[in-house]
């Protein structure tokens, strides 16, 4: 392969594992907030747990899963700085729950379909 | 953290921020400062942290757009091929219409110099290019909005196998230079009928201060609208046969009946609004020298001429309206 089209084929394989690992945020966000975390927190404990999160990406998730009423919201102004915390609501428990299964799934025919090579 | 780098945070949050609908833009910014500030801090050994930071965070625009979670455009992918082609289209016809009404205009009523004349040109393009594009961007923006809204509904709503579109037969197929070609003759028609000048005060022929003239100039200005109404109508026609492309069921019923509006406007116009001279033949017979009386004739053609024109139009109508049935609703017959 050429060098340009090595370059090309890199940033295409970047391309579509990003777009691989979009899907699976939802799950991994509802996933980690069975208890109340505010976002940083959040895109850290992703980080530890080898989920790359882009705070760009997450925040507005949260807002919109917010929306969804999957989670809710509470501002935490006690502390010195004043953070957004977000925790499951019930609906987001169920959901998750659900999407869970959907994952077990997916992976298991993931797996299955991968072998066949 | 200090002054500079605080103003830095300020100006990024507030170019999220400010492409927000209000009523989020303070929890957004707050939770923009405490992230921002976070992450700062887990920096402590790189000194430009903050701006670091920032780039991380990249285009505070994408940014906004995640946020806001819908893009927002005005005329997006779905009509921008379209939306381009009319433009041009629509320039190309404004050009040529102004080319023509001031030349008219022009012949009729000669301007001091080249200067003025180019002045005036450049002048009156100008303006109705702007109009032009401002008027095309604005339907577009409606016709988006429009399908943004039923976009939504649509989802709501059961889709079914019916709902698939027919695929076009090569006879159903409009070219595009169709559409085209008559949406320049259209406005060319504009121009000459908008160009009045001519219309009103023809041939003023040495030694006779009598204007003559075909139309009653006062009716001809009052029905003006309505030609241009019926022109309106066959442009609407042609530019939704333009971005249809086949010949639908819809795209026939829609033209048939518009084109049964123009008729009636057009059958007011000749026959109804008196807008023909009646003495034309009897001025026509002065200038040419022909006596005292109209060429019996000429007269006579005259006088049946709102009655041929009818005769015609009528024709012309149904004409039409049996091809375009034929055309769309017997497109199955088996070709040999």
């Amino acid at each position: 392969m050429k060098e340009s089209d090595r370059d090309a084929f890199q940033k295409n394989f970047a391309n579509l594992s990003l777009e691989l690992r979009r899907g699976t945020l939802v799950l991994s966000v509802l996933s980690q907030l069975r208890k109340p975390q505010y976002g940083y927190s959040l895109v850290e404990e992703l980080g530890t747990k080898g989920i790359q999160a882009e705070p760009g990406t997450l925040y507005p998730l949260l807002r919109r899963l917010e929306a969804q009423q999957l989670l809710e919201s509470m501002w935490e102004t006690s502390g010195s700085k004043p953070r957004k915390y977000y925790v499951l609501t019930d609906t987001g428990r169920q959901m998750l729950a659900l999407l869970s299964q959907e994952w077990q799934t997916i992976t298991r025919h993931m797996i299955g379909l991968l072998k066949e090579e | 953290m200090d002054g500079i780098h605080d103003h830095l945070v300020e100006r990024y949050v507030y170019a999220v921020t400010r492409r927000l609908p209000t009523a989020q833009r303070e929890d957004v910014s707050m939770e923009l400062h405490s992230l921002i500030d976070e992450m700062a801090q887990d920096r402590p050994e790189d000194p430009q942290s903050v701006a670091s930071v920032l780039m991380e965070m990249g285009d505070p625009a994408e940014l906004a757009d995640r946020y806001r979670g819908v893009q927002r455009h005005l005329i997006g992918s779905g009509y921008f091929d379209f939306y381009l082609l009319v433009l041009k289209i629509v320039g190309f016809a404004v050009s040529l219409g102004i080319v023509i009404s001031l030349a008219i205009g022009f012949a009729f009523n000669p301007p001091e110099s080249l200067g003025s004349i180019i002045g005036n040109m450049v002048g009156t393009l100008f303006a109705a290019y702007a109009q032009a594009f401002a008027w095309v961007t604005a339907v577009f923006a409606i016709m988006e909005w429009n399908q943004r809204r039923l976009g939504k509904s649509e989802r709501l709503e059961q889709w079914s196998l019916e709902d698939l579109p027919d695929i076009p037969q090569k006879s159903t197929i409009i070219p595009r230079s169709e559409p085209i070609v008559s949406l320049v003759f259209l406005v060319v028609v504009f121009a000459i009928l908008n160009a009045s000048a001519w219309l009103l005060k023809v041939t003023q022929i040495e030694n006779y201060t009598q204007f003559i003239n075909p139309f009653v100039p006062e009716v001809f200005e009052r029905v003006r609208i309505l030609f241009n109404l019926t022109i309106a109508i066959a442009m609407g026609i042609e530019f939704a046969k333009l971005y249809s492309g086949v010949q639908t069921k819809r795209l026939a019923l829609l033209t048939i009946g518009l084109k049964l509006v123009s008729l009636c406007i057009s059958l007011y116009i000749v026959a109804g609004s008196g807008i023909w001279n009646p003495d034309f033949t009897l001025q026509m017979a002065r200038i040419f020298g022909e006596g005292n009386g109209a060429n019996p004739f000429f007269h006579k053609f005259w006088n049946n001429l709102p009655t041929f024109l009818v005769v015609v139009m009528v024709f012309g109508y149904v004409v039409e309206t049996i091809q375009t049935v034929w055309r769309t609703w017997n497109l199955k017959i088996p070709e040999k």
